[in-house]
């Protein structure tokens, strides 16, 4: 039996670029790493598991595939900050030199974290549900049911707090933050 | 000693919002797929991969491992339930069946998918769908 016949493939590929996504927005704001965007990223992965003879050596019993394959995915972002540093800096320093090459300005992990939220508040003003969805999110504890937790600090339930995201998302500004649609469009 | 850390790991905003990929639903990794990917088919992007490491065995007289060919048989475009591995129609079969969730058009299928006990309500509506059903199919047979 082959045992990979029962990969969600839709799934893990979906799974795959929106965590590419978050390496990359939070590795460097509006930039790919080492000019590599998520969907490059995603692509060297899959490709890493294609050309390996044992699928990487994967298992049902070792783990689900899909977290196998977020922490490759993980470790090549590593690689290519690595790679990075070798021309521009210190990995340490990732957002010291490295960010200011071909950057109009440096973004600092705090810095860039800040960015986000303020940017976040700014884009949602006057919308007092998305303003308080995004307030409640500061107090959260970081665990796994986020919507579960959203609902009972905004007195909602989680498909109220699904759809409350939802409607974030569909605002512009919002996109581009979440997508780092600024590689997309510099690479085409 | 190699810094395996990536810089700026710390969760930001966005991240808290939606919390751990992997523990998303599929609606919401739906909804994150689609402003990250817009308009990106998932198949036939792991389909070209797939199809590219096995065209790259097959030039080495190799043949393909088991998870290409898996990624190939989920992913091939099927245009008749004919062509569609076992495998394929589980998936198809499990989805169909699996629960609706949200509001549904047919009240008989929402009852049938619930987890609880039906109550006598719940009961005579079945009932009288599945009378209003035999009608159906007696007027039918006797066509």
């Amino acid at each position: 039996m082959n045992r990979f016949q029962n990969i969600d493939w839709d799934r893990l590929y979906k799974l795959l670029r929106v965590v590419a996504a978050g390496i990359v927005r939070r590795a460097r704001i509006g930039d790919a790493i080492d000019s590599f965007s998520a969907e490059d990223l995603v692509t060297e992965i899959m490709d890493a598991f294609f050309t390996s003879s044992n699928g990487l050596g994967w298992s049902e019993e070792k783990g689900s595939i899909e977290a196998l394959l977020c922490g490759v995915l993980k470790k090549k972002a590593i690689d290519h900050l690595r790679r990075q540093k070798h021309v521009a800096g210190s990995l340490d320093d990732a957002f010291g030199k490295v960010a200011q090459a071909g950057k109009p300005r440096a973004a600092a992990p705090e810095r860039a974290r800040v960015d986000i939220k303020a940017r976040l508040y700014e884009l949602v003003r006057g919308d007092k549900d998305l303003e308080d969805l995004l307030a409640a999110t500061e107090l959260l504890s970081g665990g796994h049911n986020v919507n579960q937790e959203l609902g009972e600090l905004l007195n909602k339930t989680p498909k109220q707090v699904s759809n409350l995201k939802q409607r974030l998302l569909l605002i512009d500004g919002v996109k581009e933050l979440y997508a780092e649609r600024q590689v997309a469009q510099r690479r085409t | 000693m190699p810094n395996d850390r990536l810089p700026n790991d710390e969760p930001d905003m966005l991240d808290k919002l939606f919390g751990d990929p992997a523990s998303l639903s599929d609606e919401d990794l739906d909804l994150l797929y689609d402003v990250v990917a817009p308009g990106e088919d998932p198949l036939a992007a792991i389909h070209q991969m797939a199809e590219n490491a096995a065209v790259a065995y097959r030039k080495r007289n190799q043949v393909p491992p088991d998870q290409v060919q898996a990624a190939l048989d989920a992913t091939r475009h099927i245009n008749s339930l004919d062509q569609a591995s076992p495998s394929k129609l589980r998936q198809i079969v499990d989805k169909l069946k699996a629960p609706v969730r949200g509001p549904v058009s047919d009240p008989a299928f929402s009852y049938r998918n619930r987890a609880g006990e039906l109550n006598d309500s719940d009961q005579a509506v079945i009932d009288e769908l599945t009378e209003e059903l035999k009608e159906d199919w007696e007027e039918e047979s006797g066509e």
